[in-house]
């Protein structure tokens, strides 16, 4: 942007301030020029103007602005390791806060929104540009750095039962659910309606108890996982159905839209509109209240991430000489290795702005607040200069031997919810075509046993054990087998005759098989593959 | 159970160096059997599966770690995968042939004379040392010698014009020095062309195949290591110690020395490739994959084209690849599955035949 010299000028500053020029004439005049990756390959960019030569292109118009965007938002973002700082930035985009000042009209499939966020106390000059101060993404509380009971190592943190009853880090969580009352071709429509019970597919009445009379739930109904959101009956899907049993009511279908089954909350808004065919469309947002767990996800700005491993109750908790009980305690291990400096300047800087009251401490890169100024108003205020204090061990009163690092920090809550994660099944729905046991969270399936897991098995010969998991447990079927012909046999329970339907034997004998080994065999003679089965007697 | 031969004389061999007494041997001898006996593998037991995990696994963290460190030129992990593969893939052409000659005296004390050797084995045609171009208007070939290769490999201009010469009649030209060899005026150029290329191709001395041989001092011993093998060839040379010389040619070696050979070949190669890696695998893992493929007297690859797609059942084949193929064939040629193996088992949802699995009880009467 210069032939030696910047072509921004004082004058420009100036002008700016007092609003004489705007920042998209500057773009225009060339003063200011955006460079993408690519174009950047084939600039010298300065980055400050001490260090402009004539051979510069261009001059960055703040040191800062190196980092992207995310890593700005990072205190002092040039005392931590890349690797840090890219993880940093990776869960900033994750925390929970006040993501939209529109929220509650908003329709987003899924959105969190935090109770209540907190400007960060310790920030970079970018979290003003960004408007982060009236829209944060966490909250500031404090932090003790110890082991606690061996319940926050690798990684865990502990939590203050009564700092979550006070609400720190609740949120909300809102998913948008969604029905529209389709046209068929023939004339025919879905209806809004509560279902009536001659309607085929009928849930019973327990399942409709949110719904208004149009068929909607009504605002401010509490409902939990099956219940139905929208009533919705569809037309039938054959018409020959209608036409083969001579009967001219229409039997209507069930296809209301359910609440998935592991959410349930209060219904929060509704909205009934149209889409782009004109059909009728309603979307309801499902409020549900998250507190923190045992297992959800929490950060500091610095890609210091964790999930609660304990949660533990305040008289249970260390506390200082004046009575301070820490919200999170972080174990002291998670430092060695990430040589996370910021997160110790940051306590630092925010302990120091707490007791003197400053409403910021400025951490932006190259022109951050130096840890002397902090140590010096610690000291100003009875601290010990370094942060640490002596801690009292809350369940036996006694002194803890080793001083503590404590203080204030800015914390993430990360939208990675336990309650939204985790599975388990002991029996369950299975699949109609394989009759094995449904796959996926939200099917309430179970966790695949795969071919290596198969394989370890067979490697400890374990074979009874492999034969629970892979038929017992299951596929398991019995089937008729033809002792003549091989073929599949039938079971007339009716006129309680066993017999083969190729061979016309009664001779069949029961075998128990996995069902897919049956589906195979069937497959197979769809084929116009003849597979027979030999039978012997169990040795 | 008693010890095997050899772990017997080496176990007692071992007392003798300790000076051990006769009673503390005796008792040396049975804490050996004992060891011997627990660490032997328990009947039923899957091997198969367990060698297969043992050699897959370290492979897998080899390939995985050479991703990781992508940037520091780490080549070496990667050719031993590469190799690994190529040994079990049985592949016929392997991307660096190796032979290991060992010489019997006095060529192994000798360095002057090894190296002699060593080069009187090189492969040498007529187009290393000279250019052969045809002149299509005066029907003419004229071979255009390289004085300074034929300095560098030791080879006369008389023994290759006697090499040519045993092939085609011509005359060397004094004032160039070329030799130039006068076709008769009705040849087709496509015949001229194909007898230039062939004289390109004369082999004027050497070992067919053989493309480097350098001398090497192993121990107390000189020994020839080669690029490109030919190891019948050299087998039958009387310099050669033919009790210690080989090949890294699996298939060359089964065809020469036989397929016990070569079950010996595959084990140490690949203990020499998953070694050079780093990686420790037991031997006994690798002394399965190569039984597994030397078992049919022929190398048999490891995969759906051998091992895998040899086996007896077809349920088995039909579930690792080619599904259709198999029961396709199977279903034209009426094969019948006697659910022998594991894979079977499983397929049908019977307990399988290993293991546990293959113990029966049975009522002790009285």
């Amino acid at each position: 942007m210069k032939n030696g010299k910047p072509l921004l000028t004082q004058t420009h500053v100036k002008m700016l301030k007092e609003g004489k020029l705007t920042w998209d004439q500057l773009v225009k005049q060339g003063v200011i020029e955006y460079l993408d990756p690519e174009e950047e390959e084939n600039a010298y960019i300065a980055l400050t103007p001490e260090e402009v030569t004539p051979e510069h292109t261009h001059l960055e118009i703040h040191p800062a602005l190196v980092l992207g965007f995310g890593v700005n938002l990072i205190p002092w973002p040039e005392r931590n390791l890349t690797t840090r700082l890219l993880h940093g930035s990776k869960m900033g985009d994750q925390g929970l806060g006040l993501y939209a000042s529109n929220f509650r009209i908003r329709t987003d499939t899924m959105s969190y929104v935090l109770y209540y966020p907190q400007k960060p106390i310790v920030r970079t000059r970018v979290v003003k540009y960004a408007h982060l101060e009236r829209r944060p993404y966490g909250q500031n509380i404090v932090v003790a750095v110890m082991p606690y009971e061996g319940y926050n190592m690798s990684d865990a943190i502990i939590m203050n039962k009564d700092s979550i009853e006070r609400a720190l880090f609740r949120a909300v969580f809102f998913r948008t659910y969604e029905a529209v009352e389709r046209r068929y071709p023939g004339g025919q429509k879905d209806r809004f309606e509560v279902p009536s019970e001659e309607v085929s597919g009928y849930l019973g009445e327990e399942v409709y108890h949110a719904l208004g009379e149009d068929g909607i739930a009504i605002p401010e109904t509490r409902v939990k996982g099956g219940d139905a959101l929208i009533g919705r009956t569809s037309p039938p899907r054959f018409l020959e159905d209608v036409a083969h049993f001579g009967i001219m009511e229409e039997k209507r279908r069930e296809n209301s839209v359910l609440v998935r089954p592991d959410e349930e909350g209060y219904v929060d808004t509704v909205m009934i509109t149209s889409d782009e065919n004109g059909n009728r469309l309603v979307k309801i947002k499902l409020r549900q209240e998250k507190i923190p767990e045992i297992g959800d996800k929490f950060t500091a700005r610095m890609g210091q991430k964790g999930v609660i491993g304990m949660i533990v109750p305040h008289e249970d908790m260390p506390f200082t000489s004046n009575g301070i009980v820490p919200d999170l305690i972080f174990n002291s291990h998670a430092f060695i290795s990430r040589m996370t400096v910021s997160y110790v300047l940051e306590i630092l800087g925010a302990k120091a702005a707490a007791l003197e009251g400053w409403d910021e401490v400025d951490a932006t890169m190259g022109e951050g607040m130096e840890a002397e100024e902090f140590e010096k108003v610690l000291r100003a205020h009875g601290f010990r200069r370094t942060g640490k204090e002596l801690l009292y061990d809350g369940k036996t009163g006694e002194e803890i031997e080793a001083d503590i690092f404590i203080g204030p920090i800015y914390y993430l809550r990360l939208k990675h919810l336990v309650s939204q994660k985790y599975q388990a099944r002991a029996r369950g729905p299975v699949q109609i075509l394989t009759r094995q046991p449904t796959e996926g969270r939200s099917r309430e399936g179970g966790i695949r046993f795969g071919e290596m897991e198969r394989d370890t098995l067979i490697g400890h010969g374990a074979a009874m054990t492999l034969y629970e998991r892979l038929v017992e447990e299951s596929d398991k079927t019995k089937m008729l087998v033809c002792e003549k012909c091989g073929n599949i046999g039938v079971d007339d329970a009716i006129r309680k005759k066993r017999y083969c339907p190729v061979c016309g034997s009664t001779k069949v004998q029961e075998v128990e098989v996995s069902y897919a080994f049956k589906l195979l065999l069937d497959e197979l003679r769809s084929l116009g593959i003849y597979p027979r089965l030999v039978l012997k007697d169990k040795a | 159970m008693t010890l095997p031969e050899k772990l017997r004389e080496y176990v007692e061999k071992f007392a003798e160096e300790k000076g051990l007494s006769k009673k503390e041997r005796e008792a040396l001898l049975k804490k050996a059997e004992e060891y011997y006996e627990t660490h032997q593998v328990d009947p039923w037991e899957a091997i198969g599966i367990v060698t297969a995990q043992s050699l897959g696994e370290p492979a897998t963290q080899a390939t995985l770690r050479t991703f990781h460190m992508a940037g520091a030129a780490e080549v070496s992990i990667a050719s031993g995968m590469d190799r690994i593969l190529e040994i079990v893939d049985g592949l016929k052409k392997i991307s660096t042939p190796v032979m290991f000659i060992y010489l019997n005296p006095p060529y192994n004390k000798d360095e002057e004379k090894a190296r002699e050797f060593a080069r009187s084995l090189e492969e040498i045609l007529v187009m290393d040392v000279a250019t052969v171009k045809e002149d299509f208007m005066k029907r003419t070939i004229t071979i255009v010698f390289n004085e300074k290769e034929l300095k560098r490999r030791g080879v006369s201009k008389d023994a290759v014009i006697k090499k040519i010469e045993g092939k085609l009649k011509g005359e060397l030209d004094e004032k160039t020095g070329n030799y130039v060899i006068k076709l008769p005026k009705d040849m087709s150029l496509m015949k001229i062309r194909k007898l230039a290329q062939s004289i390109e191709r004369l082999q004027i001395s050497g070992v067919k195949g053989i493309k480097r041989a350098l001398v090497r001092k192993e121990g107390d011993e000189y020994m020839i290591t080669t690029s490109g093998t030919n190891l019948k060839a050299i087998l039958k040379k009387k310099e050669v110690d033919h009790t210690r010389t080989y090949s890294n040619n699996i298939h060359e070696v089964a065809e020469v020395l036989g397929i016990e050979a070569a079950r010996y070949l595959i084990i140490e190669e690949l203990y020499k490739a998953y070694m050079g890696a780093k990686l420790l695998v037991d031997k006994r893992h690798l002394a399965l994959v190569a039984d597994a493929m030397t078992a049919r007297g022929v190398i048999t690859p490891i995969g759906r084209t051998g091992i895998a797609g040899k086996k007896g059942s077809v349920l088995a084949r039909a579930a690792f690849e080619e599904t259709n193929r198999h029961l396709v064939e199977a279903s034209v040629w009426n094969e019948v599955d006697y659910l022998k193996g594991i894979v079977e088992n499983l397929i049908v949802g019977l307990p399988i035949k290993a293991g546990t699995g293959r113990v029966k009880l049975k009522m002790k009467l009285g």
